[in-house]
C-alpha cells in the first residue's frame, strides 16, 4: 500500500497548498516565490463571484443540466448493459459492444460539429425529418428551450456505450447457478431480472451513483462550451463556462481557483450526504 | 509469480527511463530538432572567422501555424547554423501548442516553473510586463536603430506610458474588417459595388431574390457577432468601435453610443427579411469558412482572412468567383473602424497591439536576443531564410527590389521564423502564392489603407486593465449582457422597445464606474 | 441445454435485437461519416454538402499528410504505445495494492485514509501547483511524467476496492491458515478472482493513457516525447475557437479531411484492442472456488 500512499502525499496533498491562490491575487504565470509574496485578498474573489448578476442563473443552469443527466443519463448505461446481457449470440454481442464505444472516442470538437450540422434549421437532418412530416423547422441550438435537451442527449449518446462497461463487468460476476436455480423454480425473464440481476449489480450502481452526484457542479464543460452560444447563455451558461470567459478576458487565475474551491466544497458536502443516505438504505458506500 | 517479475521489470524500466529522461531535459543541445538529429552547433558551419566567444544559447517558444508540417531536419540545421554564424547565437526552439488557449496555458506554466524561455510571442504583453516577467528593451534597442526604424510608429504599441519599450510588435494599426462582396454576382445582376449602407441593402435583397447559389442556398450576408461592429458600426456612430464620449464628457465602451441602437434596428430589419443567415451568430469559424468555400455567401462581413485565405479553394468550385471590398458609408460616415494597435479592449476581441515578440526578464543575454530579432527583421533575405532555408536551396530572388521570391520547396514549418508580422509580410511575397488574395491584401498594402475606415479616438492609448478589473469586478457581466442582448435584439428575440431596460441592466452591473475609470485613464494619457 | 422459448420471450428477443441494431446504427453512422470525410478531397466535400455517406472518389492525401515521413507521428505512436503498456501496468499494480489494503476491514485508520484519499479527488488546486509538483520532483520533460503524476485514479481504486470486498473472507482465511503471506494471497487468489474488474479498470487506464494529451502538453517540452494525441490535437483543434486568430499568423486551417484522418489514426488502434480483452470477462469464475 505504501507506494500508493506516497503518491498521494507528493502529488496531491502538497499541491493542495496551492489552494491559497484562491485567497490571494495571483497571475497565471507566477511561480512559487511570487505566489508566496502575492497580496492576500481574503474572500474577495468569492464575493466577486457571488455578486455577479448571473451567479444564480449560472448555478441554476449547472444544477439543472447535471440533474437532467442524472435522471436520464445515469440509468441509460445500466439499461443498455442489461439489454446486452440478454443477448445470447456471442458475436452479435461483441460487435454491438465495440460499436457502442465509438461515440466515446470521438473528440468533442467533432461531435459538436456534427450536432450543429444535424440540428441546423437550414438543411439539417433532424429538421428535414420534421419538415417531411409537415412541421416547422426548429432552431435547436439557438433556442433556450431546446438547448439543454441537446446537451443532455449528446452527453447520453457519447457515454452510454462506454458507461455500460463497468456494469457488464459486474454482471459477469453474478453466478450462473443462481439463474439456473431461478429458472427451475419457474421464474421468467422479467422476474430473473428483478430478483437476481439487479440486486447483483446494486453495489456498483450505488457507488457510481454517489460518484455521479459529486459531479453535479461540473455539467460537462467542454461539451457546453462547444455547443453553446450567446443566444442560449440564459439556459446553458454553466459555472465553468462563466469562469472560462472571465479567465480569457481578465487573466483571472485566482478567481478561477476560488470558484473551483467553491465547487469542491459543495461536491464534498453532496457526496458525504449521499453516502450517508445510501448507508442508511443498506447499500454499498464509499466508506 | 511470472506476472510479478514482469511487473517489477517494468517498474525498473520506468525508473531508469525516468532518470534518463530527467537528464535529457529541454536544455540538451541535441534536442529541439524534429526527429532528434545529431545536430550540434558545429555541423555545417564554415565560419569565415572563428567566433571569438562562446555562442549564446537561447530558447524560442515556437507556436506552429495552423497547418503545421514539421520542416525537414536537415534544413532546420542549416537555418540554425546560419543564425549562429551571423549572430553568434545558438537558437533552439520548443514546440508549443497551436491552439491559443493551450499556448497561453503552457506559456504561463513554463514561466511559473522557471523554465528557460528567452524569446516568445504573446498576445498580452501588458500583463506580463506589469508582473515583472519581461525584459526592458529600451536601452538595448538604442544599439539597433535599424530595427526600431523598420517599425516606425508601430513601436509605440510595445511602449508603456513611461516610454520604455518591452517588445517587438507584430502589428501596427491596420484595417482588418472589410465588407467582402461577390463581384461575379454583382456583375451577373448588373449592379455596382455598393458605396452606402442603403445600396448595400439593395444588393443584399437582389442576392436573395436571384438566388445565385442555387437551390435556395444563397446566404446574402454572413457575419459574426465579434466582427460585426468593426465592419459596420462606424456608419451609425461617431467613433465606430472607439470609445464613446457622452454629452457630459464621460467615456465608455462603444456600445453605449445611442447610434448603436440604430445599427441594431437596421440589422433586425435585415434579419427579419432573411438577408442575414439565421444561424450566423451560432456558427463556429470553420463552418463560416466552409460556407464561403462552397460559394454560398454573397457578402462576408468578417475578419479579412476568412475570405482572403479561402477564395482560392472557392475558385476550384466556381472559377469565376471573386470577392471585392465594398467601402461603405452611412449617416455618420465610414462604416469600418481601424484596428488601432492599442485601444480600449472591452467589447473588442482582438486588439492587435498587444501581440508581439518579447524577451523574458530572466534571459541571460538580452543583447543576444535582440541581435537575433534584428537579423531577421532588418534583412528581408534573412527573413525568408528563416522560413525556407538557405538562399538558392529553398528559395531565390525573382525580383529583389520588389521583394518577390520564388519558393523552391514545399511549405515548411516556420520553426525559426521569429519575424512574423506586418512589417515583414508587407515587404516580401512569394511569386506564386496558394493564397493570392491574402498576399494581395497584405503585401499589396490594402491592410494599411486607412482611407477606408475611421480611426478610434482611444487609438494609441495603453489602458491599465488591472485597475479596471479591480474597480469594476463584474466587467464580464457587462460583456455578457452586451453580447446576449444585442444578439436578441438583432434576431428579434427581444423587442427593441426594451432597449432602455437593457441599458439600465448594463448600468446595474457597473457601467457607471467603468465609465469613470476609462475617462480617468484617457485623460491621464492624453495630458 | 435447450429450453422451449415462450412466444413472449421470442417477441422480447425481437425487440431487443431491433433496438440494439438501431442504437448501433446511431453510434456507427457519425463515426462512419468521419471516416468517409477522411478519404475525400476538399472539393468533393464542398460540392456535396459537407455530410457525406460514401466517397465518390477515394483521396488519401489527408493520410499522406499526416503520416508523411517528416511528421512526428511514428515516434509519437511509439511513445503512446510504451506509456500505455508500461503505464497501465504500473497503474494496476499500485491501484490494486492500495485497493486491497483498503478493503481489509482490519486496517487501522481505514476510514480516515479512505476519506483522505477521496478528499484529493474533490479538491483540485489547479494547474500550477500540479505542474510545480512535477517539476520539483524532477519529472518534468521525462517519460516518468506520463506515469507518476496520475498513478492512481481515486474512483477506479474505490471501485476495485469494492470488488475486493465482495470476495468472501473464508477464501483468504483458508489460504492464510495454510501459511500463505498477505502478498501471496493478493497475487495468487484475489487478483485472479477479480479478473473481470481488473481488466475493466485496466482498460480504463489504458484508454486514458492512449487518449491523454493534456499531461503530454503541459509536462513535456521535447518533441521526441510527445504522445500521439498531442500531435493530433494540434491538427484538430486549430480552428475550433471562435475568432481568436492565431498569434502565429493567419494561414488556412487544416482541411476537414486532415482533421478526420487524424481522428481515425488516433482512435482505431485502441478500438481494435477491445475484442482481445473481452476474453477475460469470464462468467462464473466465482462459483467453484468457495465450495472447494
Amino acid at each position: 500500500m505504501v507506494p500508493g500512499l506516497l503518491f498521494f502525499i507528493i502529488y496531491k496533498y502538497i499541491p493542495m497548498l496551492g489552494i491559497v491562490v484562491a485567497f490571494k491575487d495571483v497571475a497565471p504565470f507566477d511561480g512559487v516565490a511570487e505566489i508566496i509574496s502575492a497580496p492576500w485578498v481574503g474572500f474577495r474573489h468569492f464575493q466577486n463571484f457571488f455578486s455577479s448578476v448571473f451567479f444564480w442563473e449560472v448555478l441554476h443552469n449547472t444544477v439543472v443540466i447535471s440533474l437532467l443527466y442524472l435522471v436520464l443519463g445515469f440509468p441509460a448505461p445500466i439499461i443498455f448493459a442489461l439489454v446486452i446481457n440478454e443477448v445470447t449470440h456471442l458475436r452479435f454481442k461483441k460487435v454491438i459492444q465495440t460499436i457502442s464505444y465509438l461515440p466515446h472516442f470521438l473528440s468533442m470538437v467533432v461531435v459538436a460539429g456534427m450536432v450543429t450540422n444535424l440540428c441546423s434549421p437550414n438543411g439539417g437532418l433532424i429538421n428535414a425529418i420534421i419538415e417531411f412530416f409537415g412541421g416547422e423547422p426548429v432552431f435547436f441550438l439557438g433556442s433556450n428551450q431546446h438547448i439543454r435537451g441537446v446537451i443532455t442527449l449528446t452527453a447520453i449518446w457519447q457515454e452510454i456505450g462506454w458507461g455500460s462497461i463497468i456494469y457488464l463487468a459486474a454482471l459477469t460476476g453474478i453466478s450462473a447457478e443462481l439463474y439456473e436455480a431461478a429458472t427451475v423454480d419457474g421464474a421468467g425473464r422479467w422476474k430473473r431480472l428483478i430478483h437476481i440481476t439487479l440486486p447483483g449489480i446494486m453495489p456498483i450502481i450505488s457507488i457510481m451513483f454517489i460518484l455521479q452526484i459529486g459531479k453535479v457542479l461540473d455539467a460537462g464543460f467542454e461539451r457546453v462550451l462547444l455547443l453553446y452560444n450567446p443566444s442560449v447563455y440564459q439556459n446553458a451558461d454553466i459555472i465553468d463556462t462563466f469562469v472560462y470567459r472571465k479567465g480569457i478576458n481578465e487573466l483571472q487565475y485566482s478567481f478561477s481557483t476560488a470558484v473551483g474551491l467553491f465547487k469542491s466544497v459543495i461536491a464534498f458536502v453532496l457526496i458525504t450526504g449521499t453516502n450517508w443516505v445510501t448507508k442508511k438504505l443498506g447499500q454499498e458506500t464509499l466508506w | 509469480m511470472k506476472k510479478t517479475k514482469r511487473v517489477l521489470a517494468c517498474l525498473t524500466a520506468v525508473l531508469l527511463l525516468g532518470m534518463a529522461g530527467c537528464g535529457g531535459g529541454s536544455n540538451a543541445p541535441s534536442e529541439g530538432t524534429v526527429g532528434g538529429g545529431t545536430g550540434s552547433a558545429g555541423s555545417g558551419v564554415t565560419a569565415t572567422e572563428a567566433p571569438s566567444e562562446e555562442p549564446v544559447k537561447l530558447i524560442y517558444f515556437f507556436q506552429p501555424p495552423a497547418n503545421y508540417q514539421p520542416t525537414d531536419s536537415a534544413v532546420l540545421q542549416k537555418i540554425r547554423a546560419r543564425i549562429l554564424e551571423d549572430t553568434n547565437v545558438d537558437v533552439e526552439f520548443i514546440l508549443a501548442p497551436i491552439d491559443n488557449t493551450e499556448y497561453n496555458n503552457k506559456l504561463n506554466l513554463m514561466l511559473a516553473g522557471g523554465e528557460q524561455l528567452d524569446i516568445f510571442l504573446t498576445n498580452g504583453w501588458e500583463d506580463l510586463q506589469r508582473n515583472g516577467v519581461l525584459a526592458d528593451l529600451t536601452d538595448v534597442l538604442k544599439e539597433y536603430p535599424e530595427l526600431t526604424d523598420v517599425f516606425g510608429n508601430a513601436m509605440e504599441a510595445m511602449k508603456t506610458n513611461d516610454n520604455k519599450i518591452w517588445g517587438i510588435p507584430r502589428n501596427g494599426d491596420a484595417v482588418h474588417y472589410p465588407v467582402w462582396i461577390r463581384k461575379d454576382w454583382l456583375d451577373e445582376l448588373g449592379l455596382e459595388v455598393p458605396k452606402t449602407i442603403d445600396e448595400f441593402e439593395t444588393v443584399l435583397k437582389a442576392f436573395k431574390e436571384n438566388d445565385l447559389a442555387g437551390n435556395g442556398k444563397t446566404i446574402p450576408m454572413l457575419t459574426s457577432f465579434e466582427n460585426l461592429p468593426h465592419c459596420l458600426l462606424g456608419a451609425y456612430t461617431e467613433n465606430g468601435t472607439g470609445v464613446y464620449t457622452s454629452p457630459d464628457g464621460l467615456m465608455m465602451p462603444f456600445f453605449m453610443d445611442p447610434g448603436y441602437k440604430d445599427m441594431l434596428t437596421e440589422l433586425n430589419d435585415w434579419y427579419k427579411d432573411g438577408l442575414i443567415d439565421k444561424e450566423t451568430f451560432i456558427y463556429k469559424d470553420n463552418q463560416r469558412i466552409d460556407l464561403i468555400k462552397q460559394g454560398r455567401v454573397g457578402a462576408a462581413v468578417l475578419w479579412f482572412s476568412r475570405v482572403s485565405l479561402n477564395e482560392q479553394e472557392l475558385k476550384k468550385l466556381v472559377p469565376e468567383a471573386e470577392y471585392v471590398i465594398a467601402s461603405l458609408e452611412g449617416p455618420k460616415g465610414k462604416a469600418e473602424t481601424v484596428n488601432a494597435y492599442a485601444r480600449f479592449p472591452i467589447g473588442i476581441s482582438t486588439a492587435p497591439g498587444t501581440t508581439g515578440y518579447v524577451i523574458s526578464g530572466k534571459c541571460k543575454d538580452v543583447d543576444a536576443a535582440i541581435r537575433v530579432l534584428n537579423w531577421g527583421f532588418t534583412n528581408t533575405g534573412n527573413y525568408i531564410t528563416s522560413r525556407y532555408g538557405i538562399e538558392g536551396e529553398g528559395w531565390q530572388w525573382a525580383d529583389k527590389d520588389a521583394g518577390v521570391f520564388d519558393l523552391l520547396v514545399p511549405q515548411t514549418g516556420d520553426e525559426y521564423c521569429m519575424y512574423k508580422g506586418l512589417v515583414t509580410e508587407m515587404a516580401v511575397r512569394e511569386s506564386i502564392s496558394p493564397n493570392e488574395k491574402h498576399v494581395e491584401y497584405i503585401y499589396g498594402k490594402e491592410i494599411v489603407n486607412f482611407d477606408r475606415a475611421k480611426y478610434p479616438p482611444d487609438g494609441g492609448i495603453h489602458f491599465d486593465m488591472k485597475t479596471i478589473y479591480d474597480t469594476v469586478p463584474n466587467v464580464s457581466d457587462i460583456l455578457r449582457i452586451y453580447q446576449e442582448e444585442s444578439i436578441k435584439f438583432i434576431t428579434g428575440a427581444r423587442p427593441l422597445s426594451e432597449y432602455d431596460a437593457y441599458i439600465e441592466s448594463l448600468k446595474k452591473s457597473g457601467m457607471d464606474q467603468l465609465a469613470l475609470e476609462v475617462t480617468k485613464q484617457v485623460e491621464a494619457a492624453t495630458k | 441445454m435447450k429450453r422451449k422459448r415462450a412466444v413472449s420471450e421470442r417477441i422480447a428477443d425481437f425487440f431487443i435485437y431491433a433496438g440494439l441494431i438501431s442504437l448501433a446504427l446511431i453510434f456507427l453512422i457519425p463515426f462512419w461519416m468521419v471516416l468517409v470525410t477522411s478519404v475525400v478531397s476538399e472539393s468533393e466535400r464542398l460540392s456535396r454538402g459537407l455530410l457525406i455517406m460514401y466517397p465518390r472518389k477515394l483521396d488519401f492525401s489527408a493520410y499522406q499528410t499526416i503520416l508523411s515521413k517528416n511528421s512526428q507521428i511514428v515516434s509519437a505512436y511509439g511513445i503512446t504505445l510504451m506509456r500505455t503498456v508500461v503505464g497501465t501496468a504500473c497503474n494496476l499494480l499500485v491501484t490494486s495494492m492500495l485497493a486491497y489494503g483498503l478493503s481489509k476491514k482490519t486496517l487501522p485508520f481505514r476510514k480516515t485514509i479512505t476519506l483522505g484519499i477521496f478528499f484529493t479527488s474533490i479538491f483540485n488546486p489547479g494547474l500550477i501547483p500540479a505542474f510545480l509538483a512535477v517539476k520539483y520532483t524532477g519529472l518534468y520533460d521525462s517519460f516518468g511524467a506520463f506515469i507518476v503524476p496520475n498513478l492512481v485514479v481515486v474512483w477506479w481504486m474505490l471501485i476495485l476496492r469494492n470488488f475486493f470486498m465482495q470476495i468472501p473472507d473464508e477464501l483468504e482465511e483458508a489460504a492464510l491458515i495454510d501459511g500463505a503471506s498477505p502478498v501471496t494471497v493478493l497475487f495468487k487468489i484475489i487478483l485472479p478472482l477479480s479478473l473481470p474488474s481488473l481488466t475493466t479498470i485496466g482498460m480504463f487506464y489504458a484508454v486514458w493513457h492512449w487518449n491523454s494529451w493534456f499531461d503530454g502538453m503541459i509536462y513535456i517540452s521535447s518533441s521526441k516525447l510527445f504522445p500521439v494525441q498531442v500531435v493530433l490535437k494540434n491538427i484538430i483543434s486549430a480552428s475550433m475557437v471562435e475568432n481568436l486568430d492565431l498569434l502565429a499568423g493567419s494561414v488556412p486551417p487544416p482541411l476537414e479531411a486532415v482533421k478526420s484522418a487524424a481522428i481515425m489514426v488516433s482512435t482505431l488502434p485502441i478500438l481494435a484492442v477491445y475484442p482481445f480483452v473481452q476474453k477475460y470477462f469470464v462468467k462464473g469464475i466465482m462459483v467453484g472456488s468457495v465450495k472447494g
